[in-house]
Order: structure tokens, then C-alpha cells, then sequence
């Protein structure tokens, strides 16, 4: 989807970022991708991979966090969106956070964060 | 050689999200109803945009924003009805953000406006990320995507205030069910109106028409 105009996005601040650190070189990217956003991570890399080209960035390995939503429910269960995903990849899609139920009282669980797309850090060479 | 770790913390999308909440505010100040319309290509946004426009033009000044990736087509068929229309090239993005309908905002005179109408880009799945700064987020699905587009397209059904489940008139000829797409909406989002409509059907018609001019009406009382 809008891989591309996120990745400008993320590369744009982290070259920002690291001219304001005086930096020679950036040699990783952390970034966080929220579970909820339709961010697909295999093209976001390849995106990144493509833009860093001939940028200080470009020995930079691409380090991707995953950030799972939290499923809570009225009753007060709160649990981290990964214990409900299967060890069956084929379901850890967005899907695995729909209509959860809730294992204490039995309601349909609501899935709370998870949408970020975070530049978490940059590591430099000055 | 000094090597040391920078903490950012910016998120790329929430970005976006700050830029929607400017824009709402400007649009509240003005006591503008704004409604993004989202839907696949060929669902009917524009018919339905230009039926509203038809139909409520004498009681709300309205305008639009119609958002085409390169084009200005359905900009160019909703001018027509007289009212202040701004294309929007998303150039090679496939849905409208609020940066680039905040910019729109810029040449509209919301002191003149009631309803702002926003067309967004043929696409069910990349809007569903972008919020505009919209009041009330629509989504038109035709029959003619087939009746299983609602189960295909879960989020933009769960992140969306009115479904409108439309050109119910050909649903026989291109072997759909309204009734499945109803019900599929209404799993996916027990909580929002769902509407079955045709630009035949003058009942159906009222409804879209309605929703929209209750909206504006109320919140013309708030502000």
C-alpha cells in the first residue's frame, strides 16, 4: 500500500536526525511496526533498502520491532496481542485480533494500540 | 570514532493523525461537517456525492474535496453542480491524508460552508490508515464488487461510522446478496447504520441523504 511514502517519511528524519548529531555514518535503524497498521513489513524493507542508496545510511541494517496491541476487555483482563496469535503462521495476521473472546468472562475482546510505526532509534558513527 | 545510539521515538503515522486533528479543529471552529468518503473504484462516491449535492444544495452550502491519483475527472463532474470543488492528486499514493486535505482546506472559505463532502481515492484498504480530520467516515461498497468485498475489507467496515451497500438494483444480474453483504457489515460492526442503496430507489436515496443533514444539524447545535 503506502510503503513508499512512509519509508521518504522514515528516511527523511532519520538523515535529519543524524546531520543534527554531526553523524559520519548511520549503521542501524530500529523501527517499530504496530501489528493493526496494513504496513507490510517485506516491502517496507525494501523500500528502506532502496532509498538509503547512496545516503550516509547506507550500510545501515534495518531492525524491525513488532508491536503487538493489547486485548482488554470490560471485565479488566488485559493480555499482549501475541498470546492470542497461533503458532500456525498462516493466522497471525490482523485477523488474529478480531473477535477474540475474552478467557475470563467470555466477551468479545477490544484490541488497544498496535497501530504505530515508530522511528524507535538510529545508531551512529560520528 | 564515536558510536552512539539516538532514541527517536517518532511515529511516521501518528504524524498524520496530529495533522487530522488540526484540520478538525479549523473545521469545528467553522462549524463545518466534514465526511470522507471512502469505497472502492466504481462503487458510485461520485453519484453519490452529486445526488447530495442535488438534493441538499438548497438548504447547506456545501463543497468538496474529490481525490483522484492523477485525474480530476470526478472533480470536474461535481463542479458542475455549481458548488466549490478542489481536486486533490495524491500523484502516486493511493488515498488522501490529512497534509494534503489540510492544504485543500486552505482554499475553501469554511466561513461559507456547512458540508464539506471529501471523495477519497478509490481503495479499501490504504484510507483506513489516514485519518483526515473527518466528523463521519463512510464507506460504499457496490454489489457489483461481489458479496463477499465486506469480509474481504474488514478494517475500513470496523473503522467506519455508515456503510452503504450500493447499486442494490443490479445485485440479481451480478449474483449478489445484499443480504449476505448486510449481514457482514453488521458482524464485523454491530454499532454503525448500514444502508442498501440505489440512485433508482428514492427511498434508499433519502436515507444517504438524511444521515448526512442530521449530522450537519447537530453539529451546527454543539458548536
Amino acid at each position: 500500500m503506502h510503503e513508499y511514502a512512509l519509508a521518504v517519511d522514515i528516511i527523511e528524519n532519520v538523515l535529519s536526525v543524524a546531520d543534527q548529531n554531526q553523524a559520519r555514518y548511520v549503521n542501524s535503524i530500529t523501527l517499530g511496526l504496530g501489528k493493526l497498521t496494513h504496513v507490510n513489513c517485506d516491502q517496507m524493507q525494501f523500500c528502506l533498502e532502496t532509498l538509503i542508496i547512496d545516503t550516509i545510511a547506507r550500510e545501515a541494517d534495518l531492525i524491525f520491532n513488532e508491536i503487538y496491541p493489547n486485548m482488554e476487555c470490560e471485565c479488566g483482563f488485559s493480555e499482549k496481542g501475541g498470546y492470542f496469535c497461533a503458532s500456525d503462521a498462516s493466522m497471525n495476521d490482523i485477523r488474529a485480533f478480531f473477535d477474540q473472546s475474552c478467557p475470563v468472562c467470555g466477551k468479545v475482546l477490544h484490541a488497544s494500540g498496535g497501530r504505530d510505526l515508530v522511528i524507535q532509534s538510529i545508531d551512529i558513527e560520528q | 570514532m564515536l558510536m552512539h545510539v539516538i532514541n527517536i521515538g517518532h511515529d511516521v503515522l501518528k504524524a498524520n493523525d496530529k495533522i487530522a486533528e488540526k484540520n478538525n479543529r479549523l473545521l469545528e471552529k467553522n462549524a463545518v461537517l466534514a465526511v470522507n468518503i471512502m469505497g472502492a473504484i466504481g462503487s458510485g462516491k461520485t453519484t453519490l456525492i452529486e445526488k447530495a449535492i442535488i438534493e441538499l444544495g438548497d438548504k447547506y452550502r456545501i463543497a468538496v474535496i474529490a481525490g483522484d491519483v492523477i485525474a480530476d475527472m470526478d472533480a470536474g463532474r461535481i463542479a458542475k453542480l455549481g458548488v466549490t470543488t478542489i481536486p486533490v492528486n495524491t500523484g502516486r499514493e493511493c488515498h488522501l491524508d490529512a497534509k494534503l486535505v489540510g492544504k485543500a482546506l486552505k482554499s475553501i472559505d469554511l466561513k461559507d460552508i456547512d458540508i464539506l463532502l471529501i471523495e477519497n481515492v478509490g481503495n479499501l484498504i490504504c484510507p483506513v490508515d489516514y485519518k483526515l480530520g473527518e466528523h463521519l467516515r463512510v464507506v460504499v461498497v457496490s454489489v457489483t464488487e461481489g458479496d463477499d468485498i465486506v469480509l474481504k475489507h474488514p478494517f475500513i467496515f470496523k473503522s467506519s461510522d455508515v456503510a452503504i451497500i450500493h447499486k442494490k438494483d443490479i445485485a440479481e444480474a451480478v449474483f449478489a446478496s445484499t443480504q449476505k453483504m448486510e449481514h457482514d457489515v453488521r458482524e464485523l460492526n454491530p454499532n454503525i447504520p448500514v444502508m442498501t442503496t440505489s440512485i433508482h430507489d428514492k427511498t434508499s436515496m433519502e436515507q444517504w441523504f438524511s444521515t448526512i443533514s442530521s449530522f450537519a444539524d447537530k453539529l451546527k447545535q454543539s458548536c
